[in-house]
């Protein structure tokens, strides 16, 4: 398993974070059913510990099936952890470890931590109006009508809808509006982290650039803190100032955005950046691709050691042995590989 | 990502307001459904049917011509009388049938009727004629269509073995057979989603137990049991009661697969992006389960149940067929079809067969309105 | 003068719904030309899916083509017009099986779930040319190892659902190069792919596309994809082609508005991080609700209301590419010339 979290472990390092995520493990066990025989546990997260800067945007990047889309749900405890701490700290409070917490402890950090979903066609009910979707959250917590529909209109304004639709059905809008009524849903309550899992992906390319730019501008206005997962690296690199690379369940490359993407220390994270399409046909040919053989690993059965390993170039045998522990490197990062030190990896090109 | 491309057909809802494009915006499900529906020009004509049905089963004392159970031992197996509008011969507008005249087969001795033009019985709209109690309520002698005078021979669709009106027994009988339909289906509804929601919402245990009662129900044949247990109600309960009990019978099978359904969308929607957002917003369990889970599958629900009321409808006739349903002097179609039991009864008084087009007409329509409410139920595919 | 494979010429595609008729595909003019890979680019509801339904006649009900010619030139000169052919004749199944082959985004949806990949892939063989079985099972086993299948003797009887979706998008292009086609048509083979398995299958397409000597058209929404594979460039706006050209002057000199906002929304990773991206204003409009004249004018940074509302030109010469906007028509072009002075300033 990774070693402990050597990262923030300094309580006075934590000051410019809000959350501070350790050892955290999201394990899926089938029900055994009867005549049936039990099927292996899922370790979608399998110890994860991440810091996140207050106030700035964290993306967690990788490939379908690695955890990341677990690892943001998990932080809402919409997928309950098994084990580990998710370490919060309200604006102008103090930490808390969001695990542990009772349903009605954590009631009141609902508000904080808030979700984009990915998909606008089914993270709204078609069957709710605009101002029952948006303001549902101020409803539930007991919030007068008269001031729901005050907030429901400013938001509305803020994401750029008109206040005057607030009584149509999600229906009468298009795809990019939908996500804007998401987007409005999650920050009408003024929250402090907002979790986007894929929140641009199902967009067109040309309302795709409205909405990053929206969620910047929001992000500058209400002082937000996003945690960005997506696969598109290209988005990542233009929205993030921090970035973590998961794999199988495990992180094995965190740090600033810049400094991941001009110099890997990851071979995994190295390989993905090279297969980011190029922007422009005048490189091809320039770029050195790194193809990667064989599949991502299946969760239910990961190969033992590094889970890279049978796909990595510069596998060895303590590779497919042994767990590579999280080691802190120069530049406020940190990288899982044995063999990090020795690697003399390929970033995007400047 | 894929829902890229699945977003695009998302986009145009085939929904087409009757009226100005703003009231499309703010259109509910209801609304959107009620125009889906509409397009479905055999569903709505199937509703007509279907009202038309119910009419006759709430004021069947009314329309029927006379008391379903009076018997006329003279008029044994008439054949139906064509209504004549005028005096014979002339234009008098005088609305009236034949009466009859019979003769004996001298080597069968069966009597075979003739019409004869020379007896004439006068009939008339709103004619007082049997008496009856009007919904158990009060006594009232009020008929539609009758014979002016109670004791002349009025059979439009013919009558019986015991002389009673054909007309009148299946218009009593539309009632029951109706009835039992919706009552039947009542009572699976409820079960269903109580049993059903429990089962999809909580998993786990309770699920399992729900569903292996389900499967243990869903194995047994149907037929041998509703007979063991029909014959089990003892024969001096008054017919009410036993009405009941088969309606209870006939919905002890019908709510498993309600419930089968019921589960799979309550455990479908438990995921969905948009119950997880109203959790994440703070909404209470109970409305949750009452304002986003419900809603979304009620629709559904209800075609459902209209397609179940046609099996129930079916299952009633069959089983008073078989004789181990209703009993005589309840009037159900089943019961009724049950004098056209033997060739010899058929092939000397067709009409008896009556009952047996509205079973089809009543299952028919079921059908189609079940199939145009399924269309409709969701309005956002 | 490049060889020419396939024109399509004013090409129509209607749905008749009860809200009126969509035209998903309204007036659309491609050259496709050997050995050549074009790329069609397009957001959700420019037709670009439909196009090739088109191509092939299998346009799901009540889509219809309305209008228009397709027209293929056989490897002998002769040219048929594929829009005239009825669906299901048996010229029609010539062109689909032995001439003209696609791949779709979710491979699942064209294979069968019940057989072996292996027997999936020799059914079309035998079904296009008088081999024997045994042949066609050779033939099969080559075709996957050329497709980077591993171990293809062994994978040849395995069932489609064992596969990832990278090793499956594979297996449809052993299915699509089985039997020999002229043109390969591929839907969004790659947006459900994670980057690694896209680079891959992408570089195999190029490949193939060398080897066999055929060429592709791919439907897409993502320029980074046009910007690997593409020889020439179509792009797609509510049906309607708005540019064409070849893949280096698109990208250098986009000639449409259209293309020209499309290219700079996106995020470069060249760019600066955290720079405001150039936005498109505006929703895509519902194919219900086009508006009148040019199509992207209700969205377009450089209206004019004046040519631009009344209807749409046909593809002009714009220099390097051609493209469907008034700037480039000699009759108009001075209207744009101060705001262009403007820029240039």
């Amino acid at each position: 398993m990774t070693a402990q979290m050597p990262i923030a472990a300094d309580p006075a390092t934590r000051d410019n974070l809000c959350l501070d995520i350790r050892d955290l493990k999201v394990h899926f066990t089938p029900r055994k059913r009867f005549g049936h025989k039990q099927q292996n546990t899922v370790k979608a997260v399998d110890g994860v510990s991440l810091a996140v800067p207050d106030g700035e945007t964290l993306a967690v990047v990788g490939e379908s099936g690695c955890g990341k889309s677990t690892l943001g749900r998990a932080i809402l405890r919409v997928n309950e952890p098994t084990a580990g701490e998710i370490n919060y700290r309200p604006r102008g409070g103090d930490w808390v470890d969001l695990a542990t917490l009772g349903n009605d402890a954590l009631a009141q950090y609902r508000l904080d931590l808030r979700m984009i979903f990915q998909d606008p066609f089914t993270s709204l009910n078609p069957r709710q109006t605009v101002l029952d979707a948006i303001g549902q959250p101020l409803f539930a917590h007991g919030v007068n009508r008269r001031e729901v529909r005050d907030r429901v209109a400013d938001i509305m304004g803020k994401v750029g809808l008109r206040p005057e639709y607030m009584s149509r059905y999600p229906h009468a809008f298009s795809g990019g509006e939908r996500q804007r009524i998401v987007i409005a849903r999650a920050l009408v309550v003024r929250p402090h982290v907002v979790v986007a899992d894929e929140a641009v992906a199902a967009l067109d390319v040309s309302v795709r650039a409205q909405t990053l730019n929206l969620l910047q501008d929001l992000q500058d206005e209400l002082k937000l803190t996003y945690l960005f997962i997506s696969h598109d690296l290209s988005v990542v690199r233009h929205i993030s100032s921090h970035v973590a690379v998961m794999y199988v369940g495990r992180l094995i490359e965190y740090g600033p955005t810049e400094t991941v993407f001009r110099q890997p220390l990851h071979p995994y994270t190295s390989a993905l950046l090279s297969a980011i399409p190029i922007s422009s046909p005048d490189l091809r040919g320039k770029v050195l691709r790194q193809p990667l053989s064989g599949e991502v690993a299946d969760p239910a059965n990961p190969p033992p050691g590094c889970h890279f390993h049978p796909r990595c170039p510069f596998a060895t045998e303590v590779c497919r042995t042994q767990t590579p522990a999280t080691t802190p490197v120069p530049g406020g990062g940190t990288v899982a590989c044995h063999h990090w030190a020795e690697l003399s990896l390929k970033g995007m090109p400047s | 990502m894929s829902t890229l491309a699945s977003s695009a057909t998302a986009a145009p809802i085939a929904v087409s307001p009757t009226s100005s494009d703003d009231s499309f915006e703010v259109a509910s499900q209801w609304q959107l459904m009620w125009w889906k529906f509409t397009r479905h020009k055999i569903a709505v004509a199937a509703g007509v049917v279907i009202l038309l049905l119910y009419f006759i089963a709430i004021f069947s004392e009314i329309l029927a011509p006379t008391d379903p159970n009076k018997n006329a031992a003279a008029f044994k197996y008439i054949p139906p009388q064509g209504i004549h509008l005028f005096e014979d011969g002339t234009w008098n507008f005088s609305p009236h049938v034949h009466g009859f005249s019979f003769k004996t087969d001298p080597r069968s001795f069966r009597r075979t009727y003739v019409e004869d033009p020379a007896k004439i019985v006068p009939i008339g709209l709103f004619v007082a004629g049997e008496k009856y109690k009007m919904w158990g309520l009060f006594t009232w002698d009020v008929h539609l269509l009758a014979a002016v005078n109670k004791r002349d021979p009025f059979f439009l669709l013919g009558s019986d073995r015991l002389g009673r009106d054909n007309l009148s027994r299946i218009i009593h009988g539309t009632r029951v057979s109706m009835s039992i339909g919706l009552v039947g289906v009542s009572i699976s509804l409820v079960l269903g989603l109580i049993l059903g929601g429990i089962s999809g919402y909580y998993g786990g245990r309770i699920d399992s137990a729900i569903q292996r009662l389900v499967e243990f129900l869903r194995s047994m044949p149907t037929i041998p049991l509703w007979m063991g247990l029909a014959a089990a109600i003892p024969l001096e309960w008054p017919p009410l009661y036993v009405y009941l009990i088969i309606t209870a019978l006939l919905s002890l099978i019908g709510w498993t697969s309600l419930a089968r359904e019921v589960r799979g969308k309550v455990m479908a929607l438990k995921g969905e992006d948009f119950v997880i957002a109203a959790r994440l917003d703070g909404v209470k369990e109970r409305k949750i389960i009452t304002r986003q889970i419900l809603p979304a599958f009620a629709s559904h629900i209800i075609a459902v149940t209209t397609l179940a009321i046609p099996e129930m409808i079916l299952a009633e006739t069959a089983l008073s067929f078989l004789g181990i349903g209703l009993q005589p002097p309840v009037v159900s179609w089943g019961v009724l079809l049950r004098e056209a039991q033997n060739i010899n009864t058929v092939a000397t008084a067709p009409w008896l067969l009556w009952p047996g087009l509205f079973v089809v007409i009543a299952v028919l329509a079921f059908n189609f309105l079940g199939d145009g409410l399924r269309d409709a139920a969701d309005p956002y595919s | 003068m490049p060889d020419v494979l396939l024109e399509v010429r004013n090409l129509s595609v209607h749905f008749p719904t009860r809200s009126g008729v969509v035209k998903a595909v309204d007036g659309l003019d491609l050259t496709l030309y050997r050995n050549k890979t074009m790329c069609v680019v397009g957001e959700s509801g420019s037709g670009k899916s439909m196009t090739a339904s088109a191509i092939l006649q299998l346009l799901k009900k009540p889509g219809r083509i309305a209008g228009g010619e397709i027209l293929f030139h056989h490897k002998n000169g002769r040219v048929v017009d594929l829009a005239k052919l009825k669906a299901n004749s048996e010229e029609m199944r010539q062109i689909r099986g032995g001439h003209i082959a696609m791949i779709f985004q979710e491979p699942m949806t064209s294979m069968s779930p019940v057989h072996t990949i292996g027997d999936q892939v020799s059914e079309m063989i035998l079904l296009h040319e008088k081999v024997s079985k045994a042949e066609a099972k050779a033939r099969t086993i080559r075709l996957f190892g050329r497709v980077g299948i591993p171990d293809p003797e062994a994978r040849y009887d395995i069932y489609p659902f064992m596969l990832s979706g990278g090793m499956r998008q594979r297996v449809m292009i052993a299915m699509a190069l089985s039997c020999n086609p002229e043109l390969l048509i591929a839907d969004e083979p790659t947006t459900a792919l994670d980057v690694t398995m896209q680079a891959n299958v992408l570089g195999l397409m190029q490949e193939v596309q060398k080897e066999f000597g055929i060429s592709i058209m791919l439907i897409t929404h993502d320029f980074g994809v046009v910007a690997e594979v593409a020889d020439d460039v179509s792009v797609m706006y509510l049906g309607r082609t708005v540019e064409q050209g070849e893949v280096h002057d698109i990208f250098r000199a986009p000639k449409h508005p259209y293309t020209r906002a499309l290219l700079n929304s996106i995020p470069k990773l060249d760019a600066i991080p955290g720079h405001r991206l150039t936005q498109i204003e505006g929703m895509v409009p519902s194919p219900f609700n086009r508006p009148s004249g040019c199509p992207f004018q209700s969205r377009c940074p450089d209206r004019i209301a004046d040519p631009c509302a009344r209807e749409c030109p046909e593809l002009l010469d714009a220099g390097t590419s051609r493209a469907r906007c008034y700037q480039y028509d000699p009759a108009y072009a001075a209207l744009w010339q101060p705001a262009l002075a403007e820029v240039a300033k």
